[in-house]
């Protein structure tokens, strides 16, 4: 990596024109990924990405240029731009820079880039197999495999020399079963802050076998109707529920120009009493965990509503200007292209105190949703979508027949108050979170979740 | 660096690792984006970037590589890597690279007078846009989203027939989110501009645009959940053909992932509906004059008439159907494989405008905005559950504002269920490709409120 003489240089010259504060962020990213369809490995491609990102704060106003051109010469061209966008008379004064690294909690057993392609390809075979031997239903399957290896660097006006490296392993797979006519889909795609030894702790074959048997099971599904309803909302990926209705709109991105429904409301009931929530960067290898965040704070477990009150946002060093609060660990980019903000990790409604069995069977008619796909949310008004990926009909609490094809709407303000039972066991769930910064990898989770009344956009 | 030299370095490693054919695909852009806080830049981001993308036919298998460095060391990392990948390739569909001459056509994809305009110019724009939403209603209250971007980039094409295929494009953007409040009610909407005659872009226009959709929402409820008729606004028409644009790719129809297949040449949809690819369109933001394998770009009716003419090929899949490929192959960057996508694809404008719309529509909605397209569309089955806002109309003319509702339906039977096409042909945020539709009066839709 470059000396710190000439990082030192770039800052300084970053904030040559009254800049108060200014970073560089260095990538050095290898990733690589393998695609199956129609029994046969199709495609593989992998590469290198490699870029720095220079910010620069005055005040609440922020400059960020990025280049691939990470040498001396040309982080000055960047820092120079950077600085000719803010240009005022004070002058700051920059720490000399001191390396502060922190302890690595998501030890990797294999780095992706020490395992053969052939054996990548190995586990891709086996989920494909799996999927598509499941029922004669199944038509068509692809399964795919992505890897990547992250490093970053950070320097800082403050005096901050940092580096994390963080490695990422997910295998998906997306099943689809057909009549001739008619398609249905079933998805999985289970993944970890984690190298090639996440294959000996995840049953790849049992993701696989789950894809396929939603397909089937929507394929011989009717149409949802179109209703308001209770819903029970099962554990894991379920809890995109609450990182659309609620997650976004804690992230200071939204909150600091009070461009949220939850803005201004700490320490008020925003969730009925049965919702706890946290947002955790420091599971251990977790899908969305950490280090470091993108701007070298630590990760942190963030309690962000305990028991229905409004504990904490999520809060990136420059929105936490605008609302005068200390970062929270949270502030995440896509990659050196993105300035950073706020954004979600591992973000979850803890468990309570309900039984599953007692959860369903108190519902006289509603929606059981097995499974859910994504979602998005508008943080001003808090109005939320997402979609059930593999739904039942709850008829006089038990589970009754499967239906399709709906998806799941309302407020984030009305609805949290609408979560009325909570369950005991929590999982997690992953994906990939879009926003301001780029495409982020986050977990989501719960328990299973009862709620009370929700429009169900059905047929 | 210095681009002949590099491409000889390259293909000289290529040949003696063993590679057959071979192509680089190199790319240099510079992007511009200003965001407007308060009266004031809050945001300001430029970057210039490059990127190399190499692919190659290693024992009738084709391994990609990428990177974004360029050192001694790359061109080792690229022809390993994409070896490495060739390994692992066990398909045995025959693999292309371009080795057919072709005559191009010229497309319009730069504006050099876009290319003059100085920053001072831009940010003065994104000001004057944040201004004009803040003092055309007393009901804004702020500005969520005020950005006005920029891009310029060129891309080349090489390969070891002697392929050698260079054009550059650019263009601008700005969008507009203001945020309403009356009484206890908050109220968003989105506008936005595209294109690459900067001088055509109007602040206070824009502005009015936004804050009058914002506006119109006031008082906003759900309506009961039942079957309606429908009236979709040209611009939420273009989000859901993009999002089920995928169904007309042959590699989706070959893979048992689109139910076109077997289709052409049968109806599919109303007879009023004529859809067109068109990398040539004059304006169109994903023009090119190839292909991202060089294959020349061509104007294509994928619909005409309600009857399925093509679908949308690029070499690979081409071959498998025995037929040419029809210009379609694309990349989402150097650092992805080739695949195939639409160019300017959009739905041909009928003569009605929109009032004589809402007459035809009669009793229903009008659906202005849909949301949750990536997650509650599912191109695959078809089947469409989307949150959507817009307006209750009654006898020809727009009643109250409608909001938390969802539209569902499945896109096949829309396609058969359109039963009138408007005039007002607008197009999308592109990404990718640039999609674009009238406002479609569809028969049916099932709508779930209260």
């Amino acid at each position: 990596m470059l000396e710190f003489t000439v990082l030192e240089e770039v800052l300084g010259k970053a904030v040559s024109t009254g800049g108060d504060f200014a970073e560089i962020f260095i990538e050095d990213r290898f990733s690589s990924s393998i695609g199956m369809i129609d029994g046969a490995i199709e495609n593989a491609v992998s590469g290198r990405d490699f870029g720095a990102g220079i910010r620069v704060y005055s005040g609440f106003k922020s400059v960020y240029v990025y280049t691939n051109n990470v040498t001396r010469k040309g982080l000055l061209e960047a820092a120079e731009k950077a600085a000719d966008a803010i240009s005022l008379t004070r002058k700051t004064n920059i720490g000399s820079l001191t390396e502060s690294i922190a302890v690595n909690k998501h030890p990797i057993t294999f780095m992706p880039s020490s395992v053969a392609g052939t054996r990548k390809a190995d586990i891709v075979r086996r989920a494909y197999k799996a999927a598509k031997e499941y029922s004669p239903e199944i038509v068509q399957v692809s399964a795919g495999y992505a890897d990547v290896e992250q490093e970053i660097y950070i320097a800082n006006t403050e005096g901050l020399y940092t580096r994390d490296k963080r490695v990422r392993t997910r295998i998906y797979i997306q099943a689809v079963a057909g009549s001739g006519s008619e398609n249905q889909t079933g998805f999985e795609g289970p993944g970890g802050s984690r190298g090639f030894e996440i294959f000996d702790e995840i049953d790849v074959e049992e993701y696989a076998r789950n894809a396929s048997r939603t397909a089937v099971a929507m394929l011989h599904a009717e149409v949802c109707p179109a209703d308001r309803m209770t819903v029970v909302i099962e554990g894991g990926f379920g809890g995109v529920i609450f990182h659309e209705a609620c997650g976004h709109s804690l992230e200071a991105t939204s909150v600091a120009k009070g461009n949220s429904v939850f803005a201004g409301k700490l320490g008020e009931k925003i969730a009925s009493d049965v919702v706890t929530a946290i947002d955790d960067g420091t599971i251990p290898n977790g899908w969305g965990s950490y280090n470091i965040d993108d701007e070298g704070f630590p990760a942190r477990k963030n309690i962000l509503i305990e028991n229905g009150i409004l504990r904490s946002y999520m809060v990136d060093r420059l929105n936490g200007r605008r609302m005068g609060m200390e970062p929270t660990g949270n502030s995440r980019r896509q990659s050196y292209r993105y300035a950073p903000t706020s954004r979600m990790t591992n973000t979850y409604i803890a468990a309570g105190n309900s039984d599953d069995k007692d959860i369903i069977a108190s519902v006289p008619y509603g929606l059981y949703a097995r499974k859910m796909g994504g979602g998005s949310v508008n943080p001003v008004t808090g109005e939320f979508n997402f979609a059930v990926a593999e739904g039942y009909i709850i008829k006089n609490g038990q589970i009754d027949k499967p239906v399709r094809g709906a998806t799941l709407i309302g407020k984030g303000a009305d609805v949290l108050m609408k979560i009325d039972m909570v369950g005991k066991n929590v999982s997690l769930g992953q994906g990939m979170c879009g926003s301001l910064s780029g495409s982020v990898p986050t977990n989501v989770g719960q328990p299973m979740i009862r709620v009370s009344e929700m429009t169900v956009g059905g047929r | 660096m210095n681009y002949g030299k590099f491409k000889n370095e390259l293909f000289k490693a290529a040949r003696k690792a063993g590679f057959k054919d071979f192509e680089l695909y190199y790319y240099v852009g510079d992007t511009f984006r200003v965001g407007i806080y308060q009266g004031d830049i809050d945001t300001y981001n430029v970057s210039s970037s490059i990127g190399v993308g190499f692919r190659g036919i290693f024992n009738g298998k084709m391994g990609y590589s990428y990177s974004e460095k360029i050192d001694a060391g790359t061109i080792d990392m690229l022809v390993d890597c994409a070896r490495e990948n060739a390994l692992i390739i066990d398909s045995n569909d025959p693999e292309f690279i371009n080795n057919q001459a072709d005559t191009y056509s010229e497309a319009d994809t730069y504006c050099d007078k876009l290319s003059e305009v100085k920053a001072e110019d831009k940010i003065k724009f994104a000001l004057e846009l944040e201004k004009c939403m803040i003092g055309c209603d007393s009901r804004v209250r702020k500005v969520q989203t005020c950005i006005f971007g920029s891009f310029d980039n060129s891309v080349t094409i090489s390969n070891s027939y002697g392929l050698e295929l260079s054009y550059k494009t650019n263009g601008a953007f700005s969008i507009a989110v203001p945020v309403l409040v009356s009484g206890n009610e908050t109220q968003t909407a989105a506008a936005y501009i595209v294109g690459r005659e900067f001088e055509r872009f109007d602040p206070e226009e824009l502005a009015r645009e936004a804050v009058s959709n914002a506006a119109a929402y006031f008082g906003a409820e759900p309506v009961s959940s039942g079957k309606y008729r429908i009236l979709i606004k040209n611009e939420a028409a273009c989000d859901i053909l993009e999002t089920f644009s995928s169904i007309f790719i042959a590699d989706s129809v070959q893979k048992g992932l689109s139910l076109l297949k077997g289709k052409i040449g049968q109806r599919i949809a109303s007879e009023k509906l004529i859809v067109l690819d068109d990398p040539l369109l004059p304006g169109g933001m994903a023009s090119c004059p190839f292909d991202a394998e060089g294959v020349a770009s061509r104007t294509k009716e994928v619909i005409r008439n309600g009857e399925l003419v093509t679908f949308l090929y690029n070499l690979k899949t081409a071959h498998k159907d025995g037929v040419k490929s029809t210009g379609n192959a694309a990349r989402s960057s150097y650092a992805s494989k080739v695949g195939t996508s639409a160019t300017n694809f959009y739905i041909k404008p009928g003569t009605r405008p929109l009032d004589e719309m809402l007459n035809l529509l009669q009793d229903g909605l009008y659906i202005t905005e849909v949301q949750g397209l990536h997650a509650g569309a599912n191109s695959v089955s078809g089947d469409f559950s989307l949150a959507a806002k817009g307006f209750a109309v009654k006898n020809g003319k727009i009643d109250k504002a409608v909001e938390q509702i969802t539209i569902a339906g499945n896109f096949y039977s829309l396609l058969e269920n359109i039963e009138e096409i408007g005039s007002d042909l607008r197009f999308g945020i592109p990404s990718g490709g640039y999609f674009g539709s009238p406002a479609i009066l569809v028969k049916e839709l099932s709508v779930a409120g209260k």
